[in-house]
């Protein structure tokens, strides 16, 4: 039997794709191809001349100090993130799964918070934190707990992981509530009868059968925390005090338009840019086999 | 084991009640069938036995218990579900172990248990598959074996068998009838197929737009059905309805032709009526036949293997006659006969059976 239709050779195929291969090549393939090229120059401080250096800049960056640091903060900071993130918002989407009457309403309110732009959610965590102005500061104060993200690295740390964690959760209930929508309601009450209440069946029923989606998710919140936290830092922190908050991603930012190291700050993009390929292959790979029931 | 009680039991879901005033008393090892068109609400009715739905009002009791607040897990029930609902992501023997791990049983015991209910229903070799790697009935059979390792008191089935082809649903018909009399549990069996009802239960309730028609051994709803809608649920092809009005001598069909009745007592009360008559218990001949027969035509024909149908027209109304083989001409027209003994006759308003004053 045939399993696709065959058609005539036509150059159709080629007209419907092109926008798509074009945009890739404009946007991607060419821009990647000049961070590589670029993270192998160096460039004098007057940007009078350039010498190509082969992987100097590669070098150089594993045995500094400050590189390694960023690095270490950056696998804290996406931990942080995706467990804080992940978690909470497994709970709310057991929690909504339960919810029959207003259940659309409480949906809803979950959901706004993907809405909102990572700036202005940056700008709203930074004044409720505020050292003299902020809400939450003023109740710490109250508790005679002293709040002050511009001096002190953990509490700068801390509000950025929190700031970036109550954008992603959105996201992640989401998915999360779709996945627990698709398990069929007899199977839970099949356990309720086998003697299983709620917290074990959530354990022993649900949560395993909503693994690919937990999988997808760990994924998926690795890359947002490793990339798509950067209009966060900026608002808040800067990446301060004193490099507490700078994760790769800001460092990129930080070295190439204020330290204007071109080449340094190119070889840091191509470093995430091969992390985030890994990330997305180990999705690919692994995402259909392992989670598989 | 034990019996189960309902007593006035209502549901509803906002303002719409779905089943009113449903009592019923179903015997210690009896087989309960509930059986109704879909929608009717016997689902619903099971799932409140079950727990997992609440009552709106009226008790209901297993045993002598009064069950309405316990969970479901406390009822000392087992359920099996159209979908089956096997744990995808568990093998069948932790399908099976799952109730009795939190019945906190020992290891031995739970070993001991799902080994014996795999050997009763022939899982033996299946036990470390994944549900997805059996056919449907296998996990049919899985599903059972989850309810049969709990030893309930009472066995729930919520149509567990219209998800297999024609072939496995008779075979697994015929199981189960042998795993009842075998443990003489109580079972409740939810289905909308009127041949499972009859060849599976000790008694049948038949349900209708929420509430129960009629309840009795099947030889009763089929012999002496309550009202028309047991009589034309129950029976397959169903019976045949026709309505008549009294007139001299016998009662008049639509197309004027009248059955004679000098001898057997009509209901006399009432002068428009439903006489309802079984597809076997009409009377066909392709000779001429005079008077109190009727001559049809044979629209088409049925033909079943075991036996045919004839589709014929009385006025307006669809007359179906059942048929033994044997006779293999081509059939156009014939003659056909009521006989007396074989009528039902049901009320022209409400569908009730009207009694005959002599019986």
């Amino acid at each position: 039997m045939l399993k696709r239709v065959h058609f005539k050779p036509s150059p159709l195929p080629y007209f419907l794709v092109a926008p798509q291969l074009l945009i890739t090549i404009v946007f991607f393939l060419w821009p990647a191809s000049q961070a590589i090229y670029q993270s192998m120059l160096v460039e004098d401080a007057f940007g009078l001349s350039t010498e190509f250096v082969w992987f100097n800049n590669f070098i150089e960056l594993f045995s500094d100090g400050f590189y390694l640091d960023t690095l270490y903060r950056t696998l804290f900071f996406s931990a942080a993130v995706t467990f804080i993130s992940l978690s909470s918002a497994l709970i709310f989407a057991a929690l909504a799964d339960r919810v029959i009457g207003a259940a659309t309403t409480y949906r809803t309110l979950l959901i706004w918070p993907y809405a909102v732009a990572p700036a202005v959610a940056g700008a709203l965590w930074m004044f409720m934190f505020d050292p003299t102005i902020g809400i939450v500061a003023y109740f710490l104060d109250l508790v005679g707990y002293d709040w002050n993200h511009r001096v002190n690295g953990s509490h700068a740390m801390l509000l950025v992981i929190l700031a970036s964690s109550w954008k992603q959760i959105s996201y992640n209930f989401l998915f999360f509530f779709a996945g627990m929508q698709a398990i069929p309601k007899s199977l839970i009450e099949a356990a309720a009868i086998d003697g299983a209440g709620p917290a074990r069946r959530f354990w022993t029923i649900i949560f395993p059968l909503i693994s690919p989606v937990t999988f997808f998710l760990l994924v998926m919140n690795i890359v947002y925390a490793f990339f798509d936290t950067f209009g966060i830092i900026h608002a808040v922190t800067k990446g301060g005090p004193a490099k507490a908050t700078e994760i790769l991603i800001y460092k990129v930012y930080n070295d190439g338009f204020i330290g204007l190291d071109l080449g340094g700050s190119a070889a840091q993009s191509v470093i995430l840019m091969i992390i985030v390929i890994g990330l997305t292959i180990v999705q690919f790979r692994y995402i259909e086999r392992r989670v598989e029931y | 084991m034990a019996e189960v009680i309902l007593e006035n039991i209502t549901k509803s879901f906002g303002k719409t009640e779905v089943v009113h005033n449903v009592s019923a008393h179903f015997h210690d090892g009896e087989f309960i069938v509930i059986v109704g068109p879909s929608g009717c609400g016997k689902s619903t009715v099971l799932r409140m036995i079950a727990g997992l739905e609440e009552v709106s009002g009226g008790n209901i009791k297993i045993g002598d218990k009064l069950v309405n607040n316990l969970e479901p897990k406390d009822r000392r029930i087992a359920m099996v579900f159209q979908n089956y609902a096997l744990y995808p992501h568990m093998n069948v023997y932790n399908n099976m172990a799952y109730g009795l791990r939190l019945q906190k049983h020992s290891k031995v015991e739970i070993e001991r248990r799902v080994q014996e209910a795999a050997q009763l229903l022939q899982l033996g070799e299946y036990l470390q598959r994944r549900p997805r790697q059996l056919s449907g009935g296998q996990r049919q059979r899985v599903a059972m074996g989850r309810a049969l390792v709990r030893k309930p008191e009472v066995f729930l089935f919520d149509e567990p068998l219209s998800n297999l082809d024609a072939k496995l649903r008779h075979q697994m018909r015929v199981e189960l009838k042998k795993m009842h009399k075998n443990l003489g549990t109580t079972m409740i069996y939810v289905t909308h197929d009127q041949v499972e009802a009859m060849t599976l239960a000790d008694k049948i309730v038949v349900v209708n737009k929420g509430r129960i028609e009629q309840i009795g051994s099947p030889d009763e709803i089929y012999n002496a059905p309550a009202s028309m809608f047991v009589a034309g649920f129950i029976g397959c092809p169903p019976m045949n309805f026709l309505p008549a009005q009294h007139s001299n001598g016998g009662l008049s069909l639509e197309n004027g032709f009248i059955i004679p009745a000098k001898d057997l007592l009509i209901p006399s009360d009432t002068r428009q009526l439903i006489v309802g008559i079984r597809p076997e218990k009409i009377e066909f001949s392709h000779l001429q036949r005079e008077s109190g027969w009727l001559e049809v035509d044979i629209d088409f024909i049925e033909k079943l293997g075991s036996g045919k149908l004839l589709y014929t027209t009385i006025g307006p109304q669809q007359l179906i006659l059942s048929m033994a083989n044997g006779d293999d001409r081509h059939i156009t027209r014939g003659w056909i006969r009521f006989p007396a003994e074989a009528l039902y006759f049901f009320s022209h308003q409400d569908g009730s059976l009207l009694k005959v004053k002599s019986s």
